[in-house]
């Protein structure tokens, strides 16, 4: 059965496409922005809605972390499974926000849905672990949920 | 001073847009990927980039359009999805102002760390393709609770 993985980096081009090949539903930053963006807006910023990211943040908390996690939150919420990608190379992913990247993990860990950590690999030994983990992952994820 | 033609945005109902990024060291070509996805025959608006091959039209079409490009090279061919239109008139550099200037389009620096894994990324692919019965080593197993008491009783007692 098809289900909705979250990826974190939520860009991801690997892991969505590794997803996608393992036959489930990816839910990336891209499917977000495209249903969200008006074409005919002129406005840059017009997906950001740090309104929204309340709901998963103090008021304290600048709007540049509310808006990133009122498009991340929303996907999180419609995700059945998580896939995070840790200790990676400095710049990557697209939160370029280390306060927001902190706080995805506790998100998708207060959701109740099953995820796994997997390790930025740096050679080829550690490429097929994380594969070969991710692969597990999704074959088992039945059992999981 | 010269102006800029029109950047038009092509405005598809349920249109999806998605990447298509070559591996560095497949051989594979950006113009063999147009060529061959021309040929395909299908409602598709094609864009070559640096990196592969951009498609914009109705997601069913372009995902069919994709699992026929992939079938080139299963594991030298990468996708996921854009987020904005081709010529997005927000993001496309084409348009932006100053002209041409103002630096690689958002997303593009983190394209380019992934491609650099895009080699290893297939042989861990079709190698795990070949070995199915290949499982992972797990990482930081967690003792279970009798091992983690039995572990303190020995070391209060040495103490």
């Amino acid at each position: 059965m098809v289900k909705k993985i979250f990826i974190c980096p939520p860009n991801s081009l690997i892991l969505s496409d590794i997803v996608e090949r393992l036959g489930h539903e990816p839910l990336t930053m891209m499917c977000e922005i495209q249903g969200r963006m008006d074409p005919e807006s002129s406005e840059d910023q017009s997906v950001f809605e740090p309104r929204r990211g309340l709901k998963y943040t103090p008021v304290e908390v600048p709007s540049g972390v509310r808006g990133r996690l009122s498009m991340i939150g929303g996907l999180i919420e419609r995700a059945e499974a998580a896939i995070i990608l840790e200790d990676t190379d400095f710049g990557f992913g697209c939160g370029g926000c280390a306060r927001t990247n902190e706080l995805i993990p506790y998100i998708i860990s207060q959701q109740g849905i099953p995820y796994i950590k997997v390790q930025y690999p740096h050679d080829l030994e550690s490429t097929k672990e994380m594969v070969r983990e991710i692969k597990d992952f999704l074959t088992t994820l039945e059992e999981r949920t | 001073m010269a102006t800029l033609a029109k950047v038009e945005v092509i405005d598809v109902p349920s249109t999806e847009t998605r990447m298509i990024i070559i591996s560095p060291t497949s051989g594979i070509t950006p113009e063999q990927l147009m060529t061959f996805a021309s040929s395909c025959n299908e409602d598709v608006f094609l864009k070559e980039t640096c990196y592969g091959l951009l498609l914009q039209g109705e997601g069913d079409v372009v995902r069919r359009v994709v699992r026929k490009i992939r079938k080139i090279s299963p594991y030298a061919l990468f996708s996921k999805q854009r987020g904005y239109p081709i010529g997005e008139k927000k993001k496309c550099r084409r348009g932006r102002e100053g002209g041409m200037s103002g630096g690689p389009r958002q997303g593009f620096h983190q394209l380019e760390a992934e491609c650099m894994l895009l080699d290893d990324i297939g042989k861990a692919l079709e190698s795990l393709e070949h070995d199915e019965s290949g499982k992972a080593v797990k990482r930081n197993e967690r003792m279970d609770e009798d091992t983690v008491r039995s572990l303190v009783s020995e070391i209060l007692t040495v103490i």
